[in-house]
């Protein structure tokens, strides 16, 4: 199979969407690096070694042949599933902001439910397209990968980390929509996981208030509500054309994970409407160069992985952004490329030179 | 291998693809909603979380006196506040301050731990507590500066100026009256501060700065101001006042030349005082004017014609109205008007106003505005008040007529006075006079309207013709000084207590005006329950005499004297004998004294504690040059002369105020049992007593009367 040139519109888009996160971080963090750590520049510091970690591990998944990739997918998932279980044990896993997310040595530390959102895409390829045909029945096809979903998103949700169990979630079940499932299936599953899911919201004091707190934000302005207030407020302040880069007023500690989760308002504050609705759209350029290459593909475990990836990356984007602005309940979860946070990122951009691989071996048109 | 995907993948990726496109469409409507419809809201709602308004005071207006004295100033103090998130040892810090600022532990931790950005640990503190608290560095403790009113004079026309609180907000007097032009308006300053409660670098700094207030002029003289205070404290050293209250004004404008009242209170630490000292006796509370009310009567009738200057009255002692017998207080026998006024004749004014008739005895009453308010720029003015007129009978009227039964405030009878004294006009009293700017050009002129004419230039010219005599040989005569040409009259009323009249309780007071042909000056004194002496005569006048020595004196107002006066020479007439010399008087028993004066060619007047035997200090002192037949004024008091024994004189037959008189020329003390005329005396005549003891002396009314009223008047 010949191999042509990767796509470079999804280079280019990545590429902007890295210079628009190492600016806007930088710019949101550096009120705190500054406060907490005497360096204004510690956490771009680290973004910018992270984007360089992040390159090389998109290169190398780039000129890998993915197939070998494909051939270790099981074992992948296996390394990824044992990682997640090890952080959950206390003095292995470390903790910070009271969730157990990182393990590592010394300053390498890195998030398995990172590491796990890139292999299930892969084992999911991998297992959908070994024998396309079994989609279609239920308990074969379908109910072994729901099953494992359900392991994952019980693992990560006791970080606890439930917007990275959400978006791999959603992963999981859109590749297995995109894969062949019956509709019938699909919704009857979404019957039973809706009610599931807001069992599992309401169970947990915190989960209930912040759900409570999307839907009436200024009934506890101080309290639950205070997060989504002044992420709706940064970016209220932001107009059409925004502050002005570096002029955010809510980064003086009024918005809490300005540099992380909700550097999307910051970035509305600053950039103002011009500025969110470029990142939605490099996110949406994303997905259809995404999709093309899923389409273009030259096989179901190609196309599989590049869909996976691409719905990966831009769900998130568009959970964190809806979350950001107020429309969706808050979930933790980075936007990918821009927020702050080393593991996201080289995963993510490890995602993208998969993507890249296989854009190379697309057909014409 | 695996297979190609299919047209089904494709289709799904395509669904999937429009699910993302739908999303995003959504997600940018939600931007534009937030950022354009909503943006200018939250923007602002924004900056309202991270920001705070400190204001800035204005500075306060300075009040002057007419003359551009300082009576109240602003100065600049330190107000210590906290930014509790900076403070980083709340215990120690809060121990520290206070130790130094002198607060409470627990108190002052509480405000260090509040979750604000900003408090209050303690405003305007001297300088050397904000010296001691800067001297601790505390982190998170700051300072700003506000001002603070200052009294530089004190006591000083306390009830004029009133005081400001700790926000320089007027709470009373000319303070609270003018508090929107004197206060200006506040300007800020707008710092924006992180979520932990620090400035903001580089932020967004406001700053509105104030409009200072307006200096504002009073028609107050400090000169004035001072002798009222000091004839004020006079007056409480030697009668005890519950209160009293001193109105120098000018009758044509209505201008208050000066006002006191007493107890008064330092405005400097007005909380300190009680309440009470604060309220104005001139304009809040109201006072029986007793005599000083018949020049009214007396207007009314001329004006209406009922009466004229050749009237004859005749007084018999008492006169009978309706089924009543009212006493006067003394029996003056024929009289013209003139000698009615001139001795305060109850009965001669009881006439008049029954003649006068019900409907225009309160024409006048109202036309003199005695139950309005004058309109004065002081806060918590009262009204006077009488006997509705409906419910006024024949008995009322006669008793109003010589000035019982009325209320008024001092202000308003010092008001009715002025238009005795203006030739016919009610002026509208007032304290200010303009406001200026701090480059000192006038902003406004207060206009102060001049009320309608309300009687005649000729009626009001001849009234003050029979209050003149009232100084030089009635009541009044010991404020009398010749060339001086003062008129006014005494009051002294019976006060009515828990309902019922009492014998023991007085209001003294007096009022008059001066030169009567063309008064400048009009002055009202007003003793309420003097201890010992209570004759408005004795106890008010005095002081009217004095003020109005030395007001001529400060207005440079020339002495016209009469034939009858001692010919004094005029300027330029060198060949006239020259000025005598005031013998020293101080020390000598009062019988010596005014013998000594008598040879030196002056004229002498007795004031004072009048249970007094020695001369504690005269007026002019000694040595002084003076134009013959000047009146000195000897204050006497209790003198170490030892038990000298005086004479009881008898009483007998006499009315309470002659009685009264008799005693006190004698030194002694009168106590007054029952009214109408004296038919018994303890210690009996003849008696040699130590000089200041008490008699006590049983009234009866003659018999045949039926009810007594005599006495509650005096002269």
């Amino acid at each position: 199979m010949s191999r042509r040139a990767p796509d470079y519109a999804i280079i280019v888009c990545v590429a902007t969407l890295l210079a628009i996160g190492l600016v806007m971080v930088f710019s949101s963090s550096s009120v705190r690096a500054y406060v907490d750590f005497g360096d204004s520049y510690y956490f771009l510091k680290r973004q910018l070694a992270w984007t360089i970690l992040g390159l090389g591990a998109m290169y190398v998944m780039m000129r890998v042949d993915y197939w070998e990739v494909r051939r270790h997918a099981r074992l992948l998932l296996f390394i990824s599933l044992l990682a997640c279980l090890v952080v959950l044990i206390p003095g292995v896993g470390r903790e910070a902001g009271g969730a157990r997310r990182w393990i590592g040595f010394g300053s390498l530390q890195f998030q398995p439910s990172e590491l796990i959102k890139l292999t299930i895409v892969v084992y999911m390829a991998w297992a959908l397209s070994r024998n396309p045909e079994r989609i279609r029945d239920f308990v074969r096809g379908v109910l072994p990968y729901v099953l494992l979903m359900g392991l994952v998103f019980f693992l990560i949700v006791q970080q606890p980390d439930l917007g990275t169990a959400v978006a791999i979630g959603m992963t999981v079940m859109v590749m297995i929509f995109l894969a062949g499932a019956r509709l019938g299936h699909l919704l009857g599953l979404l019957a039973a996981g809706v009610p599931l899911v807001l069992l599992l919201i309401w169970s947990e004091e915190y989960r209930r208030r912040r759900l409570l707190a999307f839907l009436d934000p200024f009934a506890d302005p101080h309290g639950s509500g205070f997060h989504i207030i002044q992420s709706i407020l940064a970016i209220g302040s932001g107009g059409l054309f925004g502050l002005g880069l570096g002029r955010s007023r809510q980064k003086f500690f009024y918005l809490p994970a300005e540099h992380t989760d909700f550097i999307f308002a910051i970035l509305g504050e600053e950039l103002g409407f011009i500025g969110g609705l470029f990142v939605i759209s490099l996110f949406l350029l994303l997905a259809w160069r995404g999709f093309r290459t899923a389409m273009a593909a030259p096989d179901m475990f190609s196309s599989l992985l590049a869909a996976g990836v691409t719905t990966l990356i831009v769900m998130q984007a568009l959970l964190n952004i809806g979350v950001v602005s107020g429309i969706l309940p808050i979930t933790g979860i980075p936007l990918p490329f821009v927020s702050f946070g080393g593991s996201s990122l080289v995963f993510t951009m490890a995602g993208v030179g998969m993507l890249l691989n296989v854009s190379r071996y697309c057909s014409e048109s | 291998m695996t297979r190609l995907p299919g047209i089904g993948l494709r289709r799904r990726i395509l669904f999937l693809l429009t699910c993302f496109f739908v999303f995003s469409v959504v997600l940018t409507g939600r931007l534009a909603y937030l950022q354009f419809v909503r943006g200018a809201e939250l923007r602002e709602r924004a900056f309202n979380i991270r920001t705070h308004e400190v204001p800035v005071e204005a500075k306060r207006g300075v009040i002057y006196d007419r003359n551009g004295r300082e009576l109240a100033i602003s100065v600049n103090v330190d107000s210590i506040f906290a930014v509790p998130a900076e403070v980083e040892d709340p215990p120690e810090t809060a121990r520290k301050l206070a130790d130094v600022i002198g607060l409470d532990y627990e108190w002052v931790l509480e405000r260090l731990t509040q979750n604000q950005s900003f408090v209050w640990v303690k405003r305007k503190v001297s300088d050397e507590v904000s010296k001691a608290v800067k001297l601790l560095q505390l982190p998170g403790i700051g300072f700003t500066q506000e001002s603070r009113r200052v009294y530089p004079k004190g006591t000083l026309a306390a009830h004029v100026i009133g005081f400001a609180g700790i926000d320089s907000q007027g709470l009373d007097g000319v303070e609270y009256i003018y508090d929107r032009e004197l206060r200006g308006s506040p300007g800020w300053i707008v710092i924006e501060y992180d979520a932990l409660g620090r400035e903001i670098p580089q932020a967004l700094h406001r700053y509105i700065p104030p409009t200072d207030g307006y200096d504002l002029y009073l028609t107050i003289d400090e000169v004035v101001q001072s002798m009222v205070e000091r004839e004020l404290d006079r007056i409480v050293a030697l009668h005890q006042p519950k209160k009293a209250t001193i109105i120098v004004m000018d009758p044509h404008t209505g201008e208050i030349l000066g006002l006191g009242v007493r107890p008064t209170y330092d405005p400097n630490n007005y909380a300190d005082y009680p309440p009470s000292t604060w309220r104005n006796f001139a304009v809040s509370d109201t006072y029986h004017p007793g005599s000083t009310f018949k020049p009214i009567t007396a207007i009314a009738a001329v004006e209406e014609g009922v009466v004229d200057w050749n009237s004859r009255f005749s007084c018999g002692g008492s006169l009978v109205v309706e089924d009543r017998t009212i006493w006067c207080h003394s029996t003056h026998g024929g009289l013209d008007l003139t000698g009615v006024i001139e001795k305060s004749c109850n009965v001669g004014f009881m006439n008049i106003g029954l003649r006068l008739g019900k409907e225009r005895f309160y024409r006048y009453y109202r036309a003199l505005g005695l139950d309005s308010l004058t309109g004065i720029d002081l806060p918590g003015e009262a009204e006077g008040f009488t006997i509705p007129q409906e419910q006024c009978r024949k008995v009322d009227l006669a008793v109003m007529s010589f000035g019982q039964t009325l209320a008024v405030t001092p202000i308003e009878l010092i008001r009715a006075m002025a238009v005795i004294a203006n030739g016919g006009y009610l002026v509208t009293p007032h304290v200010a006079k303009e406001f200026r700017d701090k480059e000192g050009r006038v902003v406004t002129v207060l206009d102060w309207p001049v009320g309608p004419q309300v009687i005649s230039e000729d009626t009001a010219r001849e009234v003050r013709r029979a209050m003149e005599a009232v100084v030089k040989t009635g009541t009044g005569r010991v404020a009398y000084m010749p060339g001086y040409r003062l008129a006014g009259k005494t009051g002294t009323a019976q006060k009515t207590v828990g309902g019922v009249v009492s014998a023991d309780v007085h209001v003294a007071s007096f009022c008059g005006f001066g030169p009567a042909e063309d008064p400048r000056i009009i002055v009202l004194v007003v003793v309420d329950e003097p201890k010992g002496s209570y004759y408005g005569g004795v106890v008010a006048a005095p002081a009217f005499g004095r003020l109005m020595r030395d007001l001529y004196r400060y207005y440079e107002i020339p002495l016209v004297y009469t034939d009858e006066e001692e010919p004094r020479p005029r300027d330029g007439d060198r060949d006239v004998p020259d000025e005598v010399t005031v013998p020293d008087t101080v020390g000598l028993p009062v019988g010596e004294a005014l013998a000594a004066l008598r040879e030196a060619g002056v004229r002498a007047a007795v004031a004072g504690d009048v249970g007094g035997e020695v001369v504690v200090r005269q007026t002019p002192g000694p040595g002084a040059e003076v134009p013959p037949g000047t009146l000195v004024i000897l204050e006497v008091g209790e003198g170490d002369l030892g038990a000298e024994l005086v004479t009881v004189p008898s009483v007998k037959g006499r009315s309470v105020a002659d009685a009264a008189l008799r005693l006190e020329q004698a030194g002694l003390h009168i106590r007054v049992e029952g009214s109408g005329i004296a038919v018994a005396q303890a210690p009996a005549a003849g008696a040699a007593v130590p000089r200041g003891t008490t008699v006590t002396v049983t009234f009866e009314p003659p018999p045949g009367s039926s009810s007594d009223l005599s006495g509650r008047t005096g002269p």
